[in-house]
């Protein structure tokens, strides 16, 4: 299988003297669907922000599809590297859907064509066509969370990085959300502590506390052992 | 939570509703720039110019109460020259012997009355969206646009987190001294900045995680039709002939 995230000895302190990453190690393989768990402030968001080459850190080498982040290729790598936002408030900072959707590929360099075409099909994705010239504002939470994917997929990425994507969803929405997710393909990294959910889409799942990674095994492997979980204030 | 908008008309159907915001932008700055530069004597030219805008208004199909009640926020800044009314010293004053020292408020309010009930036309109308989009392709800086769209999408979100934290403390309030109460909301006030600032991290993190590079790109397809033209030529003599014959 082919490697496409590679992490070697990654550490992270906030600027404000805060570990939030400690040596992690870390193979992703193309397809799979990585689940990462662990209670508040264990670093999980921290991790994702780091495979986006939003945060940097000093310590430890990241490659994404075998290539190290460095200026030159943040743009490409963006690109194949979509990051679904906790807060879909966040993700939604221009005045129609619209507009949006098609803030990632107009900043790709697409033309006006192909533009119009990739939002229409991400909307399509997310059966949120026909809302493109509402305002965010006006759309209900799941809505939010859905057009929130949709920026992501009309930049065509490979790699889906999912912040707590069942986050504040009510169950219906949420079982639809998790339908939509288990259609795509892409290899993908979901962080959360919706354990139920995490245990339904991921392959192999990763225990992250305090910055460390406590353990890396298969779903069912982890969510049998009471123990573990126990310890890491996951039940 | 629910607000009002500023462009709550606009998905109204009519033939202001149906023109592209750049010719609306350009008639309604024409109208303001005539009005503003009319001497404030010329009566008959203001009914003329009144006239216009009330025609507008019901071509626009925006209820009267409504475009009414939206002008009346210039009357503050109007009351703000009433007081300064006695301390003027007039350059003048043979306008005032004939008409009176409120010649100079009359001056005000009918103009600025006039350009608010025009721009509030001109907002009610439009999307904000389209707006913005109408601005842009008339070559105002991006950046400015951003800035204001950026104000426009977050104003409600945080207008709904100070609601949130009023609430918070409404519901441990139990009545106190009014040196501690300006306490309390100094501190609500120092929370919304630091909550704004980490939003304003957040959102520029998502911004650079969806390639952007420091340049605006907006995508724009507005198209200018025949009635366009035509709404602009009308609406142009229409004011020249004010203008010029009344």
């Amino acid at each position: 299988m082919k490697k496409v995230i590679e992490i070697k000895n990654l550490s992270y302190t906030y600027p404000d003297g805060k570990l939030a990453l400690q040596d992690i190690s870390l193979d992703i393989f193309e397809g799979e669907s990585v689940g990462i768990i662990g209670p508040n402030g264990a670093g999980k968001t921290t991790l994702l922000l780091h495979l986006n080459g939003i945060l940097k850190s000093k310590n430890g080498k990241i490659k994404i599809f075998g290539k190290e982040l460095n200026n030159g290729n943040l743009r490409t790598i963006r690109s194949k590297v979509g990051l679904l936002f906790q807060d879909p408030e966040d993700q939604l900072f221009m005045p129609t859907v619209f507009d949006d959707v098609s803030f990632g590929p107009l900043n790709l360099g697409f033309s006006k064509d192909i533009v119009i075409q990739k939002v229409k099909n991400a909307l399509e994705q997310v059966k949120m066509a026909g809302f493109e010239e509402r305002s965010p504002h006006h759309l209900s939470y799941g809505e939010k969370k859905r057009v929130a994917l949709a920026t992501i997929l009309a930049m065509e990425p490979e790699i889906l990085l999912l912040d707590e994507p069942t986050g504040n969803l009510d169950p219906a929405t949420r079982r639809e959300f998790i339908e939509l997710l288990k259609n795509f393909n892409h290899t993908k990294i979901v962080a959360g502590h919706d354990l139920e959910f995490i245990k339904e889409i991921s392959t192999r799942v990763i225990l992250l506390n305090q910055g460390r990674i406590i353990k890396d095994a298969l779903p069912s492997e982890i969510f049998s052992d009471q123990k573990i979980l126990f310890e890491n204030r996951l039940v | 939570m629910e607000h009002s908008f500023i462009d709550k008309y606009s998905n109204l159907d009519s033939i202001i509703h149906r023109l592209d915001p750049r010719t609306k932008i350009l008639s309604i700055f024409i109208y303001v720039v005539f009005v503003v530069l009319t001497s404030p004597n010329k009566f008959s030219e203001f009914f003329g110019y009144s006239v216009l805008i009330f025609i507008l208004i019901f071509l626009s199909r925006l209820p009267f109460g409504y475009v009414l009640r939206r002008s009346f926020v210039i009357f503050p800044f109007v009351f703000l020259v009433v007081i300064f009314v006695p301390f003027y010293k007039f350059d003048n004053p043979v306008e005032i012997y004939r008409y009176g020292r409120f010649f100079i408020v009359w001056n005000v309010l009918i103009k600025s009355w006039l350009s608010v009930i025009a721009i509030t036309v001109l907002t009610s109308t439009t999307r904000f969206s389209v707006l913005l989009k109408g601005f842009e392709k008339l070559k105002l800086p991006k950046f400015l646009i951003m800035c204001v769209s950026f104000m426009y999408r977050y104003i409600f979100v945080l207008i709904d987190e100070v609601q949130r934290l009023q609430r918070a403390r409404d519901s441990r309030y139990f009545g106190g001294k009014f040196f501690l109460q300006l306490k309390v909301y100094a501190n609500i006030i120092g929370l919304l900045f630091i909550k704004t600032y980490n939003r304003a991290e957040r959102v520029y993190q998502n911004m650079v995680s969806r390639g952007f590079d420091g340049n605006i790109r907006i995508l724009n397809n507005l198209k200018l039709t025949s009635l366009d033209f035509s709404f602009c030529i009308v609406f142009s003599l229409i004011i020249l002939v004010i203008k010029i014959l009344v």
